[in-house]
């Protein structure tokens, strides 16, 4: 099962990986579209460049381990975004920037379950239900994620310790690309809030790309 | 006739009616002081805590007041802005922005609220409270004043840049890099803390609420504005007419902020326990004076009864002298509590403590210098006092002297 | 002086109505004054209690450096130590620490920035009220490193109660962001908007895994059983710990202290205006029983008697006026205090709420009244000295007599 979670994890990773990306958020006050560039080393290291559209064009988020900075040209600042606003939106989106520097591996913070098999009832995909561990910071109650028999997740659902349905993360679009099953297609919907939504579309993608050195620091951030 | 003998006996005994007059004049002139003190204290606090932050009037978008979000607006603010100033009722009108934003100095970041104001209104109030630089220039020019807990937090002062970084209305990330042109010790605990101001229009810039404000906050021509002020209600009809009732609210003070109508309350509730004591003292000095005056003359009311005058004569004598003392005790006190008045209304008090650092109650700071407030009807309430209980007070002793046999009066010791 | 005495008493008996009048307004004066005071005090008590607890005691130990950083930066290490070493150079106190950590606290529902304040569960106790203050669950147990406290305001905001889980951010030392899991024990409601939505409370050693240093704690407190050794106190430990910045609790928030002061300042100007205004009717009576003794004044300094020893009398005259009205007053005044401190006062209903804010601390709405015997002492004092002043005209006036004049005054 750690397999499974694993795989599913790194998804749409690699050893180095770099991508064009597009979001689509929907909320009851705003719909917008944004078109950005990202680099990634592991799970630990990501770059991410807005390119458009261009009141926001430059902007850049770094992460590094459990510490995000955002540079802003307009002003020619880097800040590091303090514990207080981890909670914020990232980028207006459903994300928060804790969602951002959490990409925790789910096997290490949760204890798994496999609730269902591919063939089991007409099912296709494994189902599994993560409980977090007893100490593990994290304020789910469970998630249930299921992983298609080709390893490629296809849902996640979120509740809270009451039982309560938070979010739902799906993934969509399952393409080939350099020889893996990749889906290029993620949606985020907050349960309470209906018909809101935050949708990232993946235009290219490039594991084992070659990044230069220093890719991943404050200075980087400001090209 | 009876009054010409009573103004002749007053006179009579001149040192004793002088020396009574005297007492009462003076006891009466420190309840006028005590009077000027405590209602410019009130003032003071009312004139904080609702003129300079919640307004008495206010007009703003029916969810705003609960949650305080962002998209919340109320718009056409310009047009709605000329409408409302062109109103007799309006004595001032405030328009107000505000966001939530990542403030950011050289090396330090705190969260702080941005309070987009139009420099020219505001200034009149913000103008005293600057301590460091000025107050914002009146066109938009990406100038910031801080609070000065804020401005601590983030080791910046005069001159220094300040980047904010906010949610935008549109969810796009709103930035932008401003100038710190003054520090502001601000009128409230919260204001001081994370308060900062920036120009309307910047404001708007920055959070893409293009010609909207939050609320409009309208101050009525009363001065002293208490909970169901008719002249507030007035405004209040006025500026609802002008606005109307879509998609926006029109509030009193009252209304928008209970807690402040509640504080103002127990304010004014311990006022008045300290004016009645003030008055229980005072009436118990004047009680005194007038009995022992009044009784001191059983003696001499005695003779007078025995020369035939009837007790009931006697007494309206008593009674008519002792108002008549009243009244120029009345004038005295005037007079002195005049002088008092004059003092604490121009020169004022302080209130601060030992090493000049402002005070605060209800999460509100006293100003520095506190100016007393004369008020018509407290000096007609101390003299409709002060003559009732020396009447009142003249009464028994009177009534007393009246009743008994002339030659035990004669004898009275 | 034993005649001087007697004579001035029966002078005063003489005309008792006169005497029992003036005394009485004297006396009812200073009634009302006692009985307010106490009042008034019982309100400054609370608060400087409510402060002192909320700082953690009398005396503070902190690192140097660590006044007025409101941020929690300046943090020290091997707490345990330190408050063992204080719990034996103060046996009789309590000694608490506090740790406190800003940053963020979330839950499915949301996230909000707090601050978490670390506590020694079973010392705190002794030293604040909050567990009384506990709403739904409990208090915490001491050695409790996951459960955290929420104020009412914040459980609501979270949409968490007891049982729950939320996570705890924060980057204690500005670099590393650090996460914890802690588990709703209670929730808590002290009155004040800005602690109930605002603060969070775990134990010490809750609060020490989100920081890096051994131990850390913000400070430490000494809560004396008397408050009056806070001088010396303060001197031991400084002594006992010279690394440390030792601060007694009047420098630690002199906020508080300064505001009681200027409240007792301005109630003591109004009552001196009273006193005064009381004072007014002593003259008139002095003078006038004076007046009219004027007359047999003559006489007797006609036939020899000194005038410095008449004015004495009259001087005496005004004291035992004023001291025996004075004796009344506070007599009075103690018993109508006695309900004042025994069933204290209720103004919640009044002011439409428990507590609120002054000096930067919530205050009680239900005030229980404390005599401050400082001031019954000096207060009758006053009035006494308001009584002589007042005659000392009238006695200048007897001493100065021309005994031809005064026997043909009328």
């Amino acid at each position: 099962m750690e397999e499974l979670l694993d795989a599913a994890d790194d998804v749409q990773r690699g050893s180095r990986s770099h991508a064009t990306v597009s979001m689509h958020v929907k909320t009851a006050s705003y719909e917008r579209g944004m078109k950005m560039e990202s680099w990634a080393e592991g799970a630990d290291k990501t770059l991410i460049r807005i390119l458009e559209p261009a009141k926001d064009a430059g902007v850049a988020t770094l992460k590094v381990d459990d510490n995000i900075w955002n540079y802003l040209p307009k002003v020619d600042r880097t800040l590091k975004i303090p514990a207080g606003m981890m909670g914020g939106s990232w980028m207006g989106s459903h994300f928060t920037n804790d969602d951002l520097v959490k990409e925790s591996r789910m096997a290490e913070d949760y204890t798994g379950t496999i609730t269902g098999r591919p063939g089991q009832a007409g099912a296709t995909s494994w189902v599994i239900e993560l409980v977090p561990k007893p100490d593990a910071p994290v304020v789910w109650g469970k998630v249930e994620i299921h992983i298609g028999a080709d390893r490629v997740p296809s849902l996640a659902r979120y509740y809270d310790e009451k039982g309560v349905l938070v979010r739902t993360l799906t993934w969509e679009d399952v393409r080939v690309v350099a020889g893996r099953k990749v889906p290029m297609r993620m949606v985020l919907t907050p349960a309470d809030k209906p018909g809101e939504y935050t949708r990232i579309t993946y235009e290219s993608l490039d594991f084992d790309a070659q990044l230069p050195e220093g890719t991943f620091t404050l200075q980087a951030l400001k090209r | 006739m009876l009054t010409a003998m009573a103004w002749r006996n007053l006179w009579r005994h001149r040192r004793r009616t002088l020396i009574t007059a005297g007492a009462l004049a003076v006891s009466m002139a420190f309840v006028l002081a005590l009077f000027t003190y405590m209602d410019g204290t009130y003032r003071a606090m009312s004139t904080v805590m609702v003129d300079q932050t919640i307004g008495h009037v206010q007009v703003h978008h029916p969810g705003f007041q609960a949650t305080r979000s962002l998209r919340l607006t109320v718009a056409d603010a310009s047009a709605r802005r000329a409408a409302l100033d062109a109103l007799p009722e309006v004595r001032e009108l405030v328009p107000r922005l505000e966001g939530y934003a990542l403030l950011g100095g050289a090396d330090r970041t705190s969260g702080g609220l941005l309070l987009g104001v139009d420099p020219a209104v505001e200034r009149a109030q913000l103008e005293r409270r600057v301590v460091k630089g000025r107050f914002l220039a009146d066109a938009p020019a990406r100038e910031i004043v801080l609070g000065q807990g804020l401005a601590r937090s983030l080791a910046v002062g005069e001159g220094d840049e300040v980047v904010a970084v906010t949610q935008a209305a549109d969810g796009s990330l709103g930035n932008d890099l401003y100038r710190v042109v003054g520090v502001v010790a601000s009128g409230t605990v919260a204001q001081d803390r994370s308060g900062a101001w920036v120009h309307l229009a910047d404001l708007q810039e920055l959070l893409v609420l293009p010609d909207q404000v939050h609320s409009f906050v309208v101050l009525s021509p009363s001065l002293e504005p208490r909970v169901d002020d008719p002249v507030v209600n007035q405004t209040l009809a006025a500026v609802r007419g002008v606005v109307g009732s879509e998609g926006v609210d029109v509030v009193s003070w009252w209304e928008a902020s209970p807690q402040t109508a509640k504080l103002l309350g127990i304010s004014d509730g311990s006022a008045w326990i300290v004016l009645c004591v003030v008055f229980g003292v005072a009436g118990l000095g004047v009680l005194n004076t007038m009995l022992m005056s009044v009784f001191e003359r059983t003696r001499e009311l005695g003779v007078m009864k025995a020369l035939g005058t009837r007790p009931a004569v006697l007494v309206r004598l008593v009674l008519i002298e002792a108002l008549i003392l009243g009244l120029l005790s009345v004038a005295g006190g005037l007079a002195l509590g005049g002088l008092f008045d004059l003092y604490l209304t121009t020169k004022g008090f302080a209130l601060t403590t030992g090493d000049g650092d402002r005070l605060s109650t209800g999460g509100v700071f006293f100003d520095d210098v506190i100016r007393g407030v004369v008020k018509p009807e407290r000096i007609v309430a101390a003299a409709v006092f002060l003559l009732g209980v020396a009447v009142l007070s003249a009464v028994w002793p009177a009534v007393r002297a009246a009743r008994l046999d002339p030659v035990d009066a004669m004898q009275d010791r | 002086m034993a005649l001087l005495l007697r004579l001035a008493v029966r002078n005063l008996v003489r005309n008792f109505r006169r005497s029992a009048i003036t005394m009485a307004g004297i006396a009812l004066g200073l009634t009302l004054m006692a009985a307010m005071n106490t009042l008034q005090n019982g309100s400054h008590h609370d608060m400087l209690r409510t402060a002192v607890g909320l700082l953690g005691g009398h005396v503070v130990v902190q690192p140097p450096g660590a006044q007025g950083d409101h941020q929690g930066k300046h943090v020290l290490a091997d707490s345990t130590a330190v408050a063992d070493q204080l719990r034996a150079l103060f046996p009789g106190a309590v000694v608490t620490r506090r740790l406190l950590v800003e940053g963020l606290v979330s839950s499915p529902a949301g996230s909000t920035a707090a601050s978490v304040r670390g506590v020694d569960p079973t010392d705190e106790a002794q030293v604040v009220d909050l567990d009384d203050q506990i709403q739904t669950g409990e208090w915490l147990a001491p050695d409790d490193t996951q459960g955290i406290l929420l104020g009412e305001a914040m459980a609501r905001t979270l949409n968490v109660g007891v049982g729950d889980k939320v996570v705890f951010m924060a980057q204690p030392e500005g670099d590393e962001v650090q996460s914890r899991l802690f588990r709703v024990r209670g929730t808590f409601r002290t009155g004040t908007a800005e602690l109930d939505g605002f603060i969070a409370i775990t134990t010490v050693a809750g609060a020490q895994t989100l920081h890096p240093r051994p131990d850390a704690a913000t400070h430490v407190a000494v809560h004396l059983a008397d408050p009056g050794e806070t001088r010396q106190a303060t001197k031991a430990a400084r002594a006992a710990l010279p690394t440390l910045e030792v601060l007694p609790w009047q420098e630690a928030i002199p906020d508080v202290r300064e505001f009681v002061e200027m409240d007792k300042r301005y109630s003591d100007i109004m009552w001196l205006v009273l006193g005064a205004i009381v004072s007014m009717g002593v003259v008139n009576t002095v003078l006038m029983s004076v007046l009219e003794r004027i007359r047999e004044f003559g006489i007797m300094t006609a036939l020899g008697l000194r005038p410095g020893r008449l004015a004495a009398m009259v001087l005496t005259e005004g004291f035992v006026l004023g001291a025996v009205a004075a004796a009344a007053g506070v007599a009075l005044g103690l018993l109508a205090s006695w309900p004042i401190v025994h069933w204290g006062v209720d103004y919640s209903e009044l002011a439409g709420t428990d507590t609120m804010e002054a000096g930067g601390i919530p205050v009680s709405m239900k005030v229980k009244g404390v005599v401050d015997w400082g001031r019954m002492a000096v207060y009758p004092a006053v009035g006494i000295g308001f009584a002589v002043f007042a005659s000392l005209w009238p006695a200048w006036k007897v001493a100065t007599l021309e005994p031809v004049e005064a026997i043909h005054h009328r």
